[in-house]
């Protein structure tokens, strides 16, 4: 698998290290969720979308420039998506 | 003893043994072909019932002949008989068997098969549940296949990586035919693999074929080979097809496997040409030694004369199987009767079977075999008549079906194609082209076309002018299933008809659920023969189609992988880089026990000739407590951050404050995950108005890096702040001790360091015996101590000079274990013992650090959760009641009132020579309010339990009265 750096193009994946989802991109919390005691923070903290499809995450080029980044990848195919939020 | 070999052959003889018996074969062709012309029948016994087993099908499609295979005084288990490449002196045993593969006591099982049903053992044994550990024992040393030796075979692997336009996979006529065309354009590099030693494929396996296509094979392969862009891979099987258009393969190098190389093709283009492979008809013990598919016979004397039987009868439904008939009937096989399940054949055929002098049965099935070490005769339903055929051999034939494996490793999509009753691939992904055989186009002339088509579409044309995908008129029917017993449709893994319709009957109906109730089409064949078969079974039990219910999903690898293969040349001390100090080669000249913490090696401590490890270790701690020691440190990570705005990163990575830490102090700080969980502790020193100097924990460095990039470049974009890794630009010692200022006073000037001009948390630049240091008065052990950072160049020399001058200060390096016992001694927590991924700072006792006027990482969670614990654990101290005992390592806490329930643990233990007694830090539930009182450190495993009284997590020194003196 190929993940593209925006500063050093494509790049094998074991020279990345994943940053979970990008928060900023995901649905603002409600502040509803009944499993948290209806807090915003935490459900900021501990709910992931987890999407099978397009999701927004965060990377980390380690090995490389340092550089992190956003990314959108679709979880079936692993492909990059075009950004369509 | 019916397998014979053909023809007066020019090869090299080669010697080997099975079961101990002396054997002789042709050097070079597959232990498989070579049990056959031996006349060997029974290989082993089966998984499940213990059925005897023999050859049934060539190449990785195989799934009875598996055997084991002795090196030196290791033993490799569960190689396929048909991979393995004969040469002198293999020594082959049969597996599952007992006490021999002719005589076995858990045949006996078969003739319980009809209770032995698919769950049966966990439905059984299940009830008295404490004596379930005792069945599985027994149940497990029944079933299953070879034992893994326990010690190490010497196996040479390697891997290699390389980038190609294009990859062929297959090297038939398809492949040939595309690679032929997309090297054409010498600029992309070119690459075919195939798993068989030769190119050509199926086509030449018979005399038509050749007759018709070996020049034009010979030809190809020439040319290829004259290409400098194309690169042929033989013996070299693609395992998966990874994202990216990566594809892994495995090159066999040797004759069993213990020599491979893995390769990964980062592809341009794939061309995917993997063929067909021929499925098998049912009937009754179908598994019976003697019984082989059509296209194997044709295979094993083509290419080594090894003929598989004296009388033979073919049971088929398509047009290739009469081909095998033909061949075999050339080379002396008594063929008596074809078995044909469809009504009407071309005249062709029928006419050369009649002057072959071989009797025809058409509209016929075939209801089972009889024999018992081999087949010796079958019952056929002609016409609706039975009767009984004597024969040895059974060839089955229900046509072929398209190798789509790699195709459905990356996510394309199969259709049900109603010509050939087969999945073939539907959707080509823009990276890969699909041809021949594997497309579903099975005529020799239109697979060269389609291979052709595939070769310069994966070139980069543009498809313009191209001749469309050939249109190929080949059908196969999907065969007659009847109802009669101890019909195997997994081989490998004892599934019958009946067991799948009593499956389907318990509600195991769809296909992946079967597969994972009865084990069809697991195991190291991976259902090559099995999988359709079983779909057509489940289809007709519950009244729906193939097509409806669709196929199991094919996952990586195709074949089994070596663990050797995945692993390559990363074995043993290659596992993982192994980092080492400036010093290392110094601790070990000087008898340091080394151990490993991360990636770094770091002496454990100073092994002595008269005295034992423990007592070493313990008079290490004594010499920090009472003189002085000195440590290498220097695997401590160590950032340098430069600008301005360094403050306010420092402010968002530590709970405490570092914006108000003046020039030549240093801070200490701790960092919380997101989730406000400790992750890690260090120290900063501030050089400069703007320049810091950061350590972390040993192991943690990448990670804290990582985090402040994060807040650098997410948090503050665009602020002054830049920060570079330089744990390689400083080597670091440790002087511990009360006498640690005395000794660096005799290498610098003594004045420097009295605790007036250099108090207890600040740093200065100072010359130590000539070297330029960065000295930090921190401490990890409770003493006066300073760490020394100096360049690595000069730190042998630093080292030297303290120990030759403290030489009348007592002075001794001290390890790892010596810096644990005085750390826990002094009540310090850290990251992977304390700090456990479940703690909290209210946890370890750091509320005070907690700013209340700044953000910082993990704030907001901590705020949003304040009053709620979730684990609610303290850390605090215990010390044994009794001197003499030990508390156990890891041990659980528990109430002298209430043992039932553990309500801490013990995180890091030690003998404490201060205190004489054994002491340790504990996470326990409300463990502040239970200081001063007793409780168990008990460790039901071992036996051992130490009653232990609770007390604050410092034992020496809590004032910090030696640590500012």
């Amino acid at each position: 698998m190929l993940i593209t750096c925006p500063f050093c193009g494509a790049r094998p994946v074991a020279e990345f290290s994943y940053g979970g989802e990008d928060m900023r991109a995901a649905p603002a919390p409600t502040g509803q969720s009944p499993f948290l005691g209806m807090d915003a923070t935490l459900e900021q903290t501990y709910l992931r979308t987890n999407p099978a499809g397009p999701h927004h995450e965060l990377w980390y080029h380690g090995a490389a420039c340092r550089l992190w980044f956003s990314l959108c990848r679709d979880t079936r195919t692993n492909q990059p998506q075009e950004d369509r939020s | 003893m019916s397998g014979w070999r053909t023809g007066a052959t020019q090869e090299r003889k080669v010697t080997f043994s099975f079961d101990g018996k002396r054997l002789q074969g042709i050097e070079g062709e597959s232990l498989a072909s070579a049990l056959i012309a031996n006349g060997v029948d029974i290989v082993g016994r089966s998984f499940k019932y213990h059925r005897p087993r023999g050859i049934m099908a060539a190449g990785a499609q195989d799934p009875s002949g598996l055997v084991s295979v002795r090196v030196s005084n290791s033993c490799i288990p569960n190689l396929r008989a048909t991979e393995i490449i004969l040469q002198d002196g293999l020594d082959i045993r049969s597996q599952n068997v007992f006490p021999s593969r002719h005589f076995d006591v858990g045949a006996v099982l078969d003739h319980l098969s009809p209770l032995i049903r698919s769950g049966f053992y966990y439905k059984t044994f299940m009830k008295p549940r404490f004596m379930w550990p005792f069945f599985e024992k027994m149940i497990r040393n029944a079933a299953g296949m070879g034992r893994a030796s326990l010690t190490e075979a010497e196996g040479r692997f390697l891997t290699r990586t390389q980038a190609v336009d294009v990859l062929v996979i297959g090297g038939g006529l398809a492949g040939l035919s595309a690679a032929l065309h997309a090297s054409e354009d010498r600029r992309l590099r070119v690459a075919v693999v195939d798993m068989n030693a030769g190119f050509g494929g199926e086509t030449l396996l018979d005399e038509a074929g050749r007759a018709h296509w070996q020049a034009w094979v010979d030809d190809t392969l020439a040319t290829l080979r004259s290409r400098a862009n194309v690169h042929l891979f033989a013996r070299t099987r693609a395992v998966a097809h990874h994202d990216g258009n990566i594809v892994a393969a495995i090159e066999q190098l040797d004759a069993i496997g213990l020599r491979q190389c893995r390769h990964f093709f980062n592809c341009g283009r794939v061309v995917l040409a993997s063929g067909a492979l021929e499925r098998p008809l049912l009937f009754g013990h179908n598994d019976r030694p003697g019984v082989y598919l059509a296209s194997a016979a044709r295979r094993y004397l083509a290419e080594h004369g090894a003929v598989v039987g004296r009388t033979g009868v073919l049971y088929c439904n398509n047009d290739w199987a009469y081909q095998s008939v033909f061949e075999l009937v050339r080379a002396g096989v008594s063929i008596a009767g074809v078995i044909e399940q469809r009504s009407h054949v071309p005249a062709a055929l029928t006419k050369a079977l009649a002057d072959a002098g071989v009797p025809f049965f058409p509209d016929s099935v075939l209801i089972r075999s009889y024999g018992r070490r081999r087949v010796r005769g079958v019952r056929v339903s002609v016409a609706g008549v039975e009767r009984t055929i004597p024969c040895d051999t059974v060839l089955t034939s229900g046509g072929y079906l398209p190798t789509t494996a790699l195709f459905t490793h990356c996510d394309a999509g199969l259709r049900w194609c109603e010509r050939i009753a087969a999945f073939v691939p539907d959707t080509t992904p823009q990276t890969m082209q699909v041809a021949g055989a594997c497309a579903g186009v099975f005529d020799a002339t239109l697979c060269t076309r389609s291979g052709q088509r595939a070769g310069l579409l994966a070139a980069g044309h543009d498809g313009a002018d191209l001749p469309p995908e050939p249109a190929c008129s080949i059908t196969i029917e999907a065969q007659k299933i009847i109802d009669t017993p101890k019909q195997f449709v997994d081989i490998q893994n004892d599934v019958t008809v009946s067991e799948l319709a009593h499956v389907a009957r318990e509600g195991f109906w769809r296909p992946e659920h079967a597969k994972r109730y009865t084990m069809l089409g697991m195991g190291t064949d991976q259902g090559r023969m099995a999988g359709l078969t079983g779909i057509q079974v489940l289809a007709t039990q519950t009244g729906s189609s193939i097509a409806q219910l669709g196929n199991t999903r094919p996952r990586p690898p195709f074949t089994p992988v070596s663990f050797g293969a995945c692993a390559s040349a990363r074995t043993g001390e290659f596992l993982s880089p192994i980092r080492r100090t400036p010093l290392d080669r110094w601790h070990e000249e000087h008898g340091a026990v080394m151990g490993l913490v991360g990636a770094w090696r770091r002496p454990r401590y100073y092994a002595r000739s008269d005295a034992g490890e423990s007592d070493t270790i313990m008079d290490e701690v004594r010499t920090v407590r009472a003189a002085v020691g000195v440590t290498d440190v220097s695997t401590l990570g160590k950032i340098e951050l430069v600008g301005a705005d360094v403050p306010a990163l420092l402010d968002r990575a530590y709970i405490n404050d570092f914006s108000s830490l003046k020039v030549g102090r240093v801070r200490y700080g701790v960092m919380l995950r997101d989730d406000g969980i400790v992750f890690d502790d260090g120290t900063v020193s501030r050089m400069a108005d703007d320049r810091w100097f950061m350590t972390t924990t040993t192991g943690n460095l990448e990670k804290v890096l990582q985090s402040l990039e994060h807040i650098r470049q997410d948090v503050f974009p665009g602020k002054d702040i830049g920060l570079s890794n330089v744990t390689d630009n400083w080597a670091a010692v440790a002087v511990a001790g009360p006498r640690s200022r005395e000794l660096l006073g005799l290498l610098a000037d003594a004045q420097v360091f009295s605790n007036e001009a250099f108090p207890f948390m600040q740093w200065r630049a100072l010359a130590i015996a000539g070297i330029a240091c960065r000295v930090l008065r921190v401490s990890f052990s409770g003493e006066l101590a300073y760490e020394v950072y100096c360049p690595p160049a000069q730190a042998q020399s630093l080292w030297e000079q303290l120990l030759h001058h403290g030489q009348a200060l007592c002075v001794r390096p001290y390890g790892t274990e010596a810096m644990m016992t005085l750390r826990i001694e002094k009540g310090l927590f850290v990251p992977g013992f304390e700090a456990d991924g479940r703690t909290g700072p209210y946890d370890l006792g750091l509320e005070r650090m907690l700013s209340t006027k700044k953000d910082f990482v993990g704030k907001a969670v901590l705020q949003a959760r304040a009053g709620y614990r979730p684990y609610g654990r303290q850390l605090v101290g215990i010390l044994a009641q009794d001197s003499r005992q030990e508390i156990p390592v890891g041990a659980q806490l528990l109430q002298p009132a209430d043992t039932s329930r553990s309500i801490g643990v013990v995180t890091s233990v030690t003998f404490s020579p201060a205190l004489n007694r054994w002491v340790a830090l504990v996470l326990v539930e409300n463990g502040q309010a239970l200081i001063g009182q007793p409780l168990l450190a008990s460790a039901p495993l071992d036996g051992a339990s130490c009653p232990v009284t609770v007390q604050a997590p410092v034992f020496i020194d809590p004032e910090g009265v030696r640590l500012r003196a």
